[in-house]
């Protein structure tokens, strides 16, 4: 199971509670369980078929990640703000 | 992987000579400003000379009569926006307000902000031609702070922007608009616990001067809207593929009817990655039918292209009596300037980056002030909070009368340790960097002198992957024609040349990079977030992997062996009773079969990012205020050094950079919200004068994610620099500077405020 970190602003889906844990081999399978769980999450996340413009994923330390990156058993997956270089 | 130290190269860690290198020394190299086409017209953009006011109308017929002016556009000549949102390679934008920034559609939101251009016969036409635009403006008090900008009832810059904390979409919907377009709050642990743990907090708070990345290069652009609707863009960019995807969005044209062929480019630091001009001058190409080139003067550089942000950031620390940080809170609000996207969510993720914390809590607000949009800067967002963060964290040692490298190394973050945003560190190497700094020659000399005083500061950047794509082609003499997408701004050409000089056993010098337009090499991110040596570089260690593919298997046909017994190693084929080595083998392959192309990309791979700490040296003068750098020493976790020299070239560029903004470097802006040092010679960069000879220690920690172990390195060395120079300050001259710029007169008055009775300096 991965296990997902919310932001505060996604919380309320989850009752307050962060971390949680979905079932998935990928990023999106990932979130796609989550929504089972939390319904409605799943439209805070995606805009269509991509993530929230906005927002960047990371699994583990892998900053950058992408919704068809595969997930390990205890992955975790946080949703973080888009940053850009210089 | 290994460490660098027990790894063999025969390329990587050499230093040749850059492969653009004659021309740029000669003059010979190609930039923006020169472009020269058949029928070339001169552009030039009309600004507003408010900082905030409504545009009533805009009257063109007396510029469109003057002889010699061929076309006027406004931005009634750009197709609706809509309020789509557009990923464009580094992060997603307000179309909107893209268009809006480019050409002002119903309100300025800054002095310079573009409001009409006009193509006409030569430069000196064109500019008499803004003269005769009339435009009815209302004017509007400007906001030109993020305190007053967030304060209630304040002027409202934008009626679209509501206030969005990060992933919940449905706010939009349910606020009302506001001059803070994002909330962002990070926790860890229990912030209460940690501070009632603590024995010893310092709480500050710190204002932030607007500073630009100050490139000297001004923006360019030279468009041709062609017969058939294609656009072709010549111009100065980070970012070819943004670039065109940006113009192209703004246009709303297909993206493949652009093609923009990236010129040379004089420095961007992050500040030409946004389009300003590419859209304008197509637009006037399509009116006249001709290529149009626009190239911004200085003051128009600094008025109307993205600076990067000020601001204010409160932070508070807590550490035990052992001299463990237990709590730390911050807030930080950033100017996004005109329209929202300020890198306050990077500061957020960077502030406490430096330091397992088991308990911390960061707010952060991005906040639309009357300036043009802010852009990134080097490390977008870090160097702001490093300045912030590292202060207090000296106070604290102060306080615990500590030494600043031991609380470091105790407090110090390292593989495993956990972000306040959430992510956990792989390999990283800022311990390594505090050692190196604690066993320099610098470390070991104090600074002596009366009114000397040293100061060290750590910083962090993530660095980035993203994608890129390189080809190779093999010629018939055994050199190479390699392929990139990424303008080279600090010698990328060569660095990702040496990698797959390296990955194919051949010499540097028989590679030939070239930086390719849109249609001519696959999609490539932009040059920033320090990930072209690391990411075109895989693109190119992949493409080399490939070629050798290729050459095993031609061997095997060339002499009649099976492909498991041919073996290809340093640039020598070999075979049970064969032996060729690269260049023999080539000539013979391309008298006996089909051409030698190798493609690399890359995309999944991303960095583990950097970390920096930098020692100085200062001297303030007690009667003015002036601080003089003596010394400075910056120790960097580089991961592999492909080629030493550039890597400290970009660690001594950002350490200057660093300096420039610690003590002189801001926009001084009047009651009317008008930048009054809009040129070099009021807005102050340092020069040789300023500088001493800063010395890179350069630290090889492999980042695991590159085949090499490549680190990005241009971002990471601006962060520490105004932190350790505040801090050395406050030792020369007992004062805790808690503003930037450091300017002589705020140190001068931190000085005198110091000395009358009951002062409030916290040192």
């Amino acid at each position: 199971m991965a296990v997902v970190y919310l932001p505060k602003a996604l919380q309320m889906f989850s009752g307050g509670n962060s971390p949680v844990v979905a079932r998935g081999k990928t990023v999106r399978e990932v979130f796609e369980d989550l929504d089972q769980q939390y319904p409605g999450i799943r439209d805070r996340l995606f805009a269509g078929s991509s993530i929230q413009p906005g927002l960047m994923l990371a699994v583990g330390s892998r900053m950058g990640a992408r919704l068809l990156d595969s997930v390990d058993e205890d992955d975790e997956i946080h949703i973080l703000p888009a940053i850009g270089g210089g | 992987m290994p460490d660098n130290a027990q790894r063999s190269y025969k390329v990587i860690g050499t230093r040749p000579i850059r492969h653009d290198g004659v021309d740029k020394v000669t003059g010979r190299a190609k930039y923006g400003a020169d472009v020269m086409l058949t029928g070339l017209l001169a552009g030039a953009v009309l600004r507003s000379p408010h900082a905030h006011a409504r545009i009533r109308s805009i009257d063109t017929s007396a510029a469109e009569a003057l002889p010699g002016v061929r076309a006027v556009a406004t931005a009634r000549d750009l197709p609706d926006q809509g309020s789509r949102m557009v990923e464009l390679g580094e992060g997603s934008v307000n179309m909107r307000h893209l268009s809006a920034n480019v050409l002002a559609h119903d309100k300025v939101l800054y002095k310079g902000h573009a409001v009409a251009a006009v193509a006409a016969d030569n430069i000196h036409i064109a500019q008499e031609a803004l003269k005769l635009i009339r435009v009815d403006y209302e004017p509007l008090p400007p906001v030109m702070t993020v305190t007053e900008a967030m304060r209630a009832g304040a002027p409202l810059l934008n009626d679209d922007v509501v206030t969005q904390p990060a992933g919940n979409a449905e706010a939009l919907a349910e606020s009302k608009p506001s001059n803070v377009a994002k909330h962002f709050l990070f926790e860890k642990g229990n912030l209460d616990e940690g501070f009632a743990r603590a024995k010893h907090v310092v709480e500050r708070e710190f204002h932030l001067a607007t500073v630009h990345q100050g490139y000297i290069e001004p923006h360019n652009a030279t468009a041709l809207w062609h017969a058939d609707g294609k656009v072709s863009v010549w111009m100065s960019t980070q970012g070819s593929f943004t670039a065109r995807q940006q113009t192209a969005e703004l246009l709303r044209i297909p993206v493949s009817d652009v093609k923009v062929t990236p010129m040379e480019i004089g420095g961007g630091f992050g500040g030409k990655i946004s389009v300003y001009l590419p859209p304008v001058a197509a637009i006037l190409s399509r009116k006249t039918g001709r290529p149009v080139k626009i190239v911004m003067d200085r003051a128009a550089v600094f008025e109307a292209t993205g600076p990067t942000p000020g601001g204010v950031i409160r932070v508070k620390l807590g550490a035990d009596e052992s001299g463990k940080l237990v709590a730390a809170d911050a807030w930080l609000a950033y100017e996004a300037g005109a329209y929202p996207g300020s890198p306050v969510g990077a500061g957020c993720m960077c502030i406490f980056a430096c330091y397992d914390i088991p308990n911390a809590r960061v707010e952060g607000f991005d906040v639309c002030v009357n300036k043009p949009r802010t852009n990134a800067y080097r490390a977008p967002g870090s160097t702001q909070a490093a300045f912030a963060v590292e202060t207090v964290v000296d106070e604290i040692c102060q306080r615990l009368k500590l030494d600043p490298l031991e609380f470091r190394l105790k407090n110090a973050s390292s593989e495993g340790t956990r972000r306040v945003d959430g992510p956990v560190f792989s390999r990283v190497g800022l311990v390594e960097t505090l050692q190196a700094i604690g066993n320099s020659e610098h470390y070991k000399s104090p600074p002596g002198g009366p009114n000397r005083g040293r100061g060290m500061a750590s910083g962090f950047w993530f660095n980035v992957g993203l994608k890129s794509s390189v080809t190779a082609t093999i010629g018939c003499d055994g050199k190479v024609a390699l392929v990139e997408g990424s303008p080279d701004i600090g010698g990328t050409r060569t660095s990702i040349a040496m990698q797959f000089a390296e990955t194919l056993g051949i010499p540097v010098e028989d590679v030939h990079p070239a930086v390719a337009d849109t249609d001519s090499v696959g999609y490539t991110d932009v040059t920033g977030g320090s990930r072209v040596t690391f990411s075109t570089g895989i693109a190119a260690v992949e493409a080399a992997r490939d070629l050798e593919r290729q050459l095993v298997s031609r061997a095997a046909e060339l002499w009649n062996v099976p492909a498991d017994q041919v073996c290809y190693t340093n640039g020598v084929m070999t075979a049970p009773g064969h032996k060729a080595t690269f260049k023999e083998l080539v000539a013979e392959l391309h008298e006996t079969g089909e051409p030698l192309v190798g493609r690399g990309t890359s995309g999944k791979a991303n960095q583990a990012g950097a970390f920096a700490t930098h020692l100085v040296d200062v001297e303030v003068d007690p009667e003015t205020g002036k601080v003089q750098i003596l010394r400075y020493t910056a120790a960097q976790d580089v991961g592999t050094a492909i080629h030493p020299s550039y890597v400290e070239g970009q660690i001594q560029g950002g350490v200057g950079q660093g300096i420039g903004w610690a003590l002189n470097e801001e926009y001084w802006y009047d009651d009317r919200g008008s930048m009054r040092n809009a040129t070099f010679l009021d807005y102050r960069l340092p020069t040789c004068y300023d500088l001493p000879m800063i010395e890179p220690i350069l630290v090889e920690v492999p980042d695991p994610s590159h085949p090499y172990g490549v680190r990005g390195v241009g971002e990471v060395p601006i962060c520490p620099p105004p932190a350790a120079i505040a801090i050395a300050i406050a030792q020369a001259a007992g004062v805790r500077m808690t503003e930037l710029p450091m300017a002589p007169h705020k140190v001068m008055a931190a000085i005198l405020a110091k000395s009358r009775p009951g002062n409030g300096q916290p040192h």
